[in-house]
């Protein structure tokens, strides 16, 4: 199971798609907290608020690419030259399976470019993966 | 013998030693009383001799006139011997005069027998030039095809002169060192000269004066290879006309042989106008060309576009039967049915219309298709009753050709067959048959068939002849094949009546067309 303490931030601004990986989760048993934002701007601030949940806590961040105001690349690039949210785990989750997309995902170094007709009915195969992920990795900060 | 011959020579000897002696002979006027007393009829004698003298020898004279003047008399060594036949006759009628006086009938007889040498050496040489004197034009009849050559001639010159002026192209004859000799009226109205500034100038005056020098050259190199030609093929040429406008042209070369001389008729159109309008063709081409990618583009974007909304209405549907489970009413459950369905069918729709896009604009790289194995694929893949058969029933050829689009059409027109079928046992054929530049193909079912006012319209997008509510389909399944077929070049038809099936054919081309199917 995902440790409990881990976070997760769903940056998603489709409320249904944001609904589904929620229900998908829910139906899988994780009991991760599963945080979600609209956009990247959102993202960053909840990501820097001291007082927030992700502030010195092990977090994965799961990302849309197409999105208003910062999408999904911009806000990788963004995250890589903050100095303390450089270190963020980032999968990248969408419908998307172009081939500039997934390069310019790798460049800004995400852990993982998932279309979500791979995740699996439900996000299965997502949350099968996140599991085995989170057990075995080492996360930049844990407390 | 030799005292004989000797005896003769002597005798010729004294002859001619005796010629003009008189010894012997009497006058005439001594010959017989009469002469004395009618001196009348000797004078008649003397005069009429004489005048015959005279006239013989002003004839030759003519005649001799004549042979200098006309060299091209026929026959002058016949008109010589007559010359001289006639003027030894005078000289003859001269003697006989001159004996009434003086008896001179030696020489008299030696005139004689050079006049009968002379008339038969003219007869002799008259005889077998007979029949070509006979075969020698009349004067009359010269005249008169002379007459019609002259008619013929102008008619032929006005003729020319009409046509010349007449051709809607400009023409020019220029010779071997370039000079215009002759041109015509569309030349002056083309150029702005007139027809005296042109003749007898260099034709580089007609051209821009950058490409002079290399037209001389170009002139030079045409009058030692000289052949029938367009001027320039392929190459953009210009003219230049009296106020220094330069203008595209056309020209035709075709050597001729005028006045002993290689000649070369230029023929010249402005073709301002149809640079023109090649350029609009060309700009309107364009703009179609990318309004056909823009729609192949908003089809792209429109059917992914569509897609994301559509997926989060098929969740909600879902959560709220889940969520529900048991709670709901029979008549909310069955909207939900058909609500799923419908987002079914806008599914298929979205990637029907994703795949039309992409007939269009996705670029296929050709390969070697085997049919026969594409087919047995298809075939393989496509879900159908039990007692249905697919047959392919003639061989079928290995094509160089895109495989996606060719895999499209067969498949979307068997799967259509299928789907359309009517009974159990139904059966569709494939065949094919090589066209020359073309492979035919057919798919032929036993099905329903379709009514000839439904021929066209089938292969309109979203057309479809069953309500979809009982066979699904986004009626745009023919829309795809047809743009596949005519984009690759071929053609697409269908022959069919109600109750006897439907034959679906097809052609599709041994090469694919470069750059197509991009």
């Amino acid at each position: 199971m995902i440790p409990h303490n881990l976070r997760i931030l769903l940056v998603e601004d489709d409320d249904i798609d944001a609904e589904a990986v929620r229900r998908g989760f829910k139906k899988s048993g994780v009991d991760s907290p599963l945080y979600r934002a609209s956009n990247g701007i959102q993202a960053i601030q909840m990501l820097c608020d001291e007082s927030g949940p992700f502030f010195e806590n092990p977090y994965i961040i799961l990302l849309d690419l197409k999105m208003p105001r910062m999408n999904g690349i911009e806000f990788l690039q963004a995250i890589r030259k903050d100095e303390s949210l450089r270190k963020s785990i980032v999968f990248v989750l969408t419908t998307s399976n172009d081939s500039q997309d997934r390069l310019a995902a790798y460049s800004n170094f995400a852990a993982g470019y998932i279309t979500k007709s791979k995740a699996g009915s439900e996000f299965r195969d997502l949350i099968e993966m996140l599991d085995s992920y989170s057990r075995i990795i080492e996360f930049p900060l844990s407390r | 013998m030799l005292h004989l011959v000797g005896s003769i020579l002597s005798q010729i000897g004294s002859f001619f030693f005796q010629l003009f002696d008189t010894n012997g002979f009497p006058a005439r006027w001594d010959c017989g009383s009469v002469w004395q007393d009618e001196p009348g009829v000797g004078w008649l004698h003397i005069v009429s001799d004489l005048a015959i003298f005279g006239a013989y020898l002003a004839i030759p004279i003519c005649l001799a006139y004549f042979l200098i003047r006309r060299r091209d008399l026929p026959f002058p060594s016949l008109v010589i011997l007559f010359a001289l036949f006639i003027v030894s006759c005078g000289v003859g009628h001269l003697v006989e005069a001159i004996i009434f006086w003086e008896p001179v009938y030696r020489f008299s007889g030696l005139v004689k027998l050079i006049t009968a040498v002379a008339s038969w050496a003219t007869v002799i040489a008259l005889v077998p030039l007979i029949p070509s004197i006979l075969d020698l034009p009349s004067l009359f009849s010269q005249n008169k095809s002379l007459e019609e050559q002259v008619i013929e001639r102008t008619e032929a010159e006005t003729l020319f002169r009409s046509v010349f002026s007449a051709v809607p192209n400009g023409i020019i004859v220029v010779d071997r060192e370039g000079v215009m000799k002759l041109v015509n009226i569309r030349i002056c109205e083309m150029f702005g000269y007139t027809d005296k500034e042109l003749v007898g100038k260099p034709v580089e005056v007609l051209i821009p004066h950058g490409l002079r020098d290399r037209h001389v050259t170009q002139r030079n190199a045409y009058f030692n290879v000289p052949t029938n030609r367009k001027m320039g093929e392929g190459r953009y040429l210009e003219g230049i006309d009296k106020n220094g406008r330069c203008f595209p042209v056309e020209v035709g070369l075709s050597p001729t042989q005028i006045a002993g001389g290689l000649h070369v008729i230029a023929s010249i159109v402005d073709i301002t106008e149809r640079k023109h309008a090649e350029n609009q063709l060309m700009q309107h081409a364009r703009r179609l060309e990318k309004t056909n990618q823009d729609l192949d583009e908003f089809a792209y974007v429109a059917s992914h576009d569509l897609r994301s909304p559509l997926q989060g209405v098929k969740n909600l549907a879902s959560w709220i039967r889940d969520d529900n489970e048991g709670n709901l009413p029979e008549e909310s459950l069955r909207h939900l049915d058909l609500m799923q369905q419908r987002i079914g069918r806008l599914e298929r729709l979205l990637d029907d219309l994703l795949q039309y896009s992409r007939v269009g604009r996705i670029r296929q790289s050709i390969v070697q298709v085997d049919v026969a194995e594409l087919l047995d694929n298809i075939i393989d893949s496509l879900p159908r009753p039990e007692g249905l058969r697919v047959e392919v029933v003639t061989e079928m050829p290995v094509i160089e050709t895109p495989m996606a689009p060719l895999d499209l059409v067969f498949r979307n027109l068997i799967q259509n067959a299928i789907k359309h079928h009517d009974r159990k046992d139904g059966m569709v054929v494939i065949s094919s048959s090589d066209e020359g530049y073309f492979y035919q193909f057919s798919i032929r079912d036993d099905g329903p068939g379709i009514a000839t006012e439904f021929h066209e319209r089938i292969f309109k997008m979203f057309e479809t002849l069953a309500p979809r509510d009982d066979v699904e389909g986004s009626g745009m399944g023919l829309s795809i094949v047809k743009k596949a077929v005519e984009n690759i070049g071929g053609k697409i038809w269908v022959e069919s009546e109600p109750e006897e099936g439907a034959t679906f054919t097809f052609v599709w081309p041994k090469t694919a067309p470069q750059g197509g199917q991009e």
